[in-house]
């Protein structure tokens, strides 16, 4: 027995071992080469899930870099954020989706949900800081043992194929389809799931994202995408009001929700389509992109332009049909 | 419970610790920690079922005595029939219900007359058709005299509840293992390597191949209208493999952790790839059904010794009822019956029995012939396997003549960005065939490691399996037999 006992531990020890070293080498390695490339003239970044990864087309709004990801939650785009600013051109300022599902407590589940982490933890495992490993493990521990593996072999497969172009991780995605109207016809058989509950987790980690570019002396705007005003998200805004004024008073809040759009420039009640995405780029382009605006803290401010935008009939009138 | 999640390899540890360290002096007391484990490893799927497996335990123990005790042939004749119904029943009603009312509407609306059936919704309980064979077996054998019926119920219990070999065999027979409930068990350097060499050989078989098998063999099997005919037999190969690593590393864990424990389970697989034809195949292959079918259904049957319209009777009867005993579906009987018809030739002309030697024995290579043997006899099963992984006969019809179309001369491919990756899983199960090649003398794929004297390049080799296990190891897959 007692040989049998020293063998297994002897190899589990080998094992553990050479999987650690190959961790180490694979992270140091990794971390040195990997970047998410920026063109020299993106001065300003577009931070989020999926309403700004559709509502911000980069390729109309000039100097702008739309590196949103849908179901990304603020914990991973804040090593996003490592690897966007390892380029070495200036950026000037910032704009993170805030919304009113980012305050959910399904955010928790973006987090370290099995799914999640599946799907995000790999790319960004050699950057994760210790008491955010910790974090995760205390979360997730069952569904954490099992990405170290998903891990290793992904980064293996991109160390050998040289791939550490982190530019698949983010992007405009234009959405060719709208479902809004059939969505409003059974709109009343909709069952909206009211999740009462916070996850403070999810805020604490935009927190953390604000502090990483305020470090960097990098502008930091909250935005919230055009959204369609059947949205069944608004259920808690009241509670969303609460969290902006107490928690990121001092942040510009650039509230573009109401932005009217037409039915068919949605893609559904929360997702631009394409045609959306283009008349709003085109617009925000226009009038925000860079306008002074941008130089004044005051949420006052944003939402009279808005205002007087409509008044001026810059923006048209018409609301959503 | 998987065999192949972090609960159980935190489970089996604190289980065989215990067993040996705490328990290890008295076989009663580890015979009681077998069943308190087996019982908690059977609840971790669904506890409520563990009622009916105490049921199932408490009845066949009951009638064993009963049995044991007749006075007269009628009255032990009662109690056979009354455990044999109510075990059967159990399966009936949890496995076969609803397929036999469907089947049956679904009959009479051919003739015009529509009925609402009654359908239940319960779910299967896990492991149902091994335990009640395992029952049956205890069962017939007391009343044929074989054995004396289990006086002590703990260790009847542990017999029927052993939880490596719980949930999906191998099929045990009373003859075999309560003798080794009953008696002290010794640990033994040698045996242990061995179990833990089995059980790495499983996990290899499970987690590297079966898993990765079943990514490729679900895409191509799921929209079957959308591939190629080269990809289609590609397909099927994959879903070969896929059971095969699955059910065939299911039973080597299961054996080597009883290994571990000190018991010697049934042998349940014996390289069935390498067979020579269907009946040499089917002698390799789930080993302790196909022998259970022999012992309790072909031999009454007439077995054998009948003429030969008979034999191919009993022949149809028998992979009827194993096709049957797989599942609740047509593919099911189909699949069974087309294995009869492969086996039918070898009745008629009574060659079914000229392969039983391992096949090249002594030698690096098959001969040629060998080889054309070994792989028709493969292709032959891996056209079959089609209907056990179809959804539905006319399902694996379509499938099936579909792989006979020109493009059966075509590269096979499922993503067009990476042409390569769907051969990946095909070199995997090469690997495996070689190992399984050079180790077809032993009892299991990994067995002639220890053949190797250098402790250092044996290591090395268990580190490599090891590491390739943890590579490719994603949510655990639950094992395929576990749903029969």
């Amino acid at each position: 027995m007692k040989k049998f006992l020293l063998n297994t531990l002897a190899i589990s020890v080998l094992f553990i071992g050479f999987i650690s070293i190959t961790v180490l080498l694979l992270n140091n390695h990794i971390s040195k080469k990997a970047i998410y490339p920026l063109n020299g003239a993106d001065q300003y970044l577009i931070l989020g899930h999926s309403h700004p990864q559709c509502a911000y087309d980069d390729s109309i709004i000039h100097g702008y870099k739309n590196v949103a990801s849908g179901g990304e939650s603020y914990f991973f785009t804040y090593y996003k954020s490592l690897l966007l600013l390892k380029n070495s051109s200036p950026i000037k300022g910032v704009f993170i989706e805030f919304t009113n599902n980012q305050i959910e407590s399904s955010m928790n589940d973006w987090i370290w949900g099995d799914k999640y982490l599946n799907e995000r933890y790999p790319y960004y495992s050699p950057y994760i800081e210790k008491s955010d490993l910790k974090f995760l493990i205390s979360k997730n521990s069952h569904f954490f043992s099992q990405t170290i593996p998903i891990s290793i072999k992904k980064n293996t497969l991109y160390t050998l194929a040289n791939k550490f172009d982190y530019t698949r991780l983010g992007g405009y995605t234009p959405v060719y389809k709208s479902k809004t109207d059939s969505f409003l016809r059974v709109f009343d058989t909709l069952k909206t799931t009211i999740d009462t509950t916070i996850s403070y987790h999810h805020i604490s980690y935009l927190k953390k994202l604000i502090a990483l570019f305020q470090e960097k002396n990098i502008k930091v705007f909250l935005i919230r995408s055009p959204q369609h005003k059947k949205y069944n998200g608004y259920y808690n805004e009241k509670k969303f009001i609460e969290i902006l004024k107490n928690h990121f008073d001092t942040i510009p809040f650039l509230d573009f929700s109401s932005f009217p759009l037409k039915n068919s420039e949605f893609a559904d009640l929360e997702h631009l389509n394409k045609n959306g995405s283009m008349i709003f780029s085109s617009w925000f382009y226009e009038k925000i992109a860079f306008s002074p605006i941008l130089q004044n803290n005051n949420q006052d401010t944003i939402e009279d332009f808005i205002k007087r935008e409509i008044e001026l009939g810059t923006l048209r009138l018409t609301s959503h049909d | 419970m998987l065999f192949n999640s972090l609960s159980f390899a935190i489970f089996f540890p604190i289980v065989f610790l215990i067993y040996w360290f705490v328990t290890g002096k008295s076989t009663k007391w580890q015979n009681i920690l077998l069943l308190i484990a087996s019982y908690y490893f059977y609840a971790c799927w669904d506890w409520r079922f563990l009622f009916l497996l105490m049921f199932s335990t408490f009845l066949d123990y009951f009638t064993g005595l009963k049995i044991s005790n007749a006075k007269s042939i009628w009255s032990s004749k009662f109690w056979l029939w009354l455990s044999i119904i109510v075990n059967v029943g159990f399966l009936a009603v949890f496995k076969y219900y609803n397929f036999f009312i469907l089947s049956f509407t679904e009959a009479l609306s051919n003739f015009g007359f529509k009925i609402n059936p009654f359908t239940i919704n319960v779910i299967l309980p896990v492991g149902i058709s091994f335990y009640t064979f395992h029952g049956l077996s205890y069962i017939i054998d007391i009343y044929k005299k074989r054995i004396k019926a289990e006086t002590n119920f703990i260790d009847y219990s542990v017999f029927v509840s052993f939880f490596p070999l719980l949930v999906a065999g191998p099929i045990e027979r009373a003859t075999h293992l309560l003798p080794q409930i009953k008696s002290a068990r010794k640990f033994t350097y040698e045996r242990a390597a061995d179990g833990m060499r089995q059980i790495l050989g499983g996990l290899f078989k499970k987690i590297v191949i079966a898993d990765l098998c079943a990514e490729y063999a679900n895409i191509i099997f799921e929209n079957p209208g959308e591939h190629t005919a080269s990809t289609l037999l590609l397909g099927a190969i994959f879903f070969a493999f896929q059971i095969y690593g699955d059910f065939s590393g299911y039973s080597d864990i299961a054996l080597g952790t009883a290994r571990l424990l000190g018991f010697d389970l049934l042998r349940n697989f014996a390289y069935p790839y390498f067979s020579r034809d269907i009946a040499e195949f089917w002698r390799r292959w789930h080993i302790s059904l196909s022998t259970w079918f022999r012992d309790y259904l072909y031999i009454p049957l007439g077995g054998s010794r009948v003429t030969t319209f008979i034999k191919v009777r009993n022949t149809f009867i028998i992979f009827l009822v194993s096709g049957f005993w797989h599942g609740a579906n047509w593919t099911f009987i189909v699949w069974g019956l087309l294995n009869a018809l492969y086996i039918l030739p070898s009745i008629v002309f009574n060659t079914n029995r000229i392969n039983l030697d391992i096949v090249a024995t002594g030698k690096y290579l098959p001969s040629f012939s060998e080889l054309f043997k070994i792989v028709l006899t493969f292709l032959l099963t891996t056209l079959a396997w089609i209907f056990f992984r179809s959804e539905t006969v006319g399902q694996a019809i379509h499938y099936l003549t579909s792989i006979f179309d020109s493009s059966l001369i075509s590269i096979p491919r499922i993503a067009e960005d990476q042409p390569i990756m769907i051969f990946v899983p095909l070199c995997l199960a090469f690997i495996m065939l070689i190992a399984e090649w050079i180790g077809r003398e032993g009892p299991f794929m990994l067995y002639s490691m220890h053949k190797i004297r250098i402790r250092g390049i044996r290591w090395i080799i268990y580190l490599t399996i090891t590491t390739a296990i943890y590579l490719s190891q994603g949510k655990a897959q639950a094992f395929i037999y576990f749903q029969f």
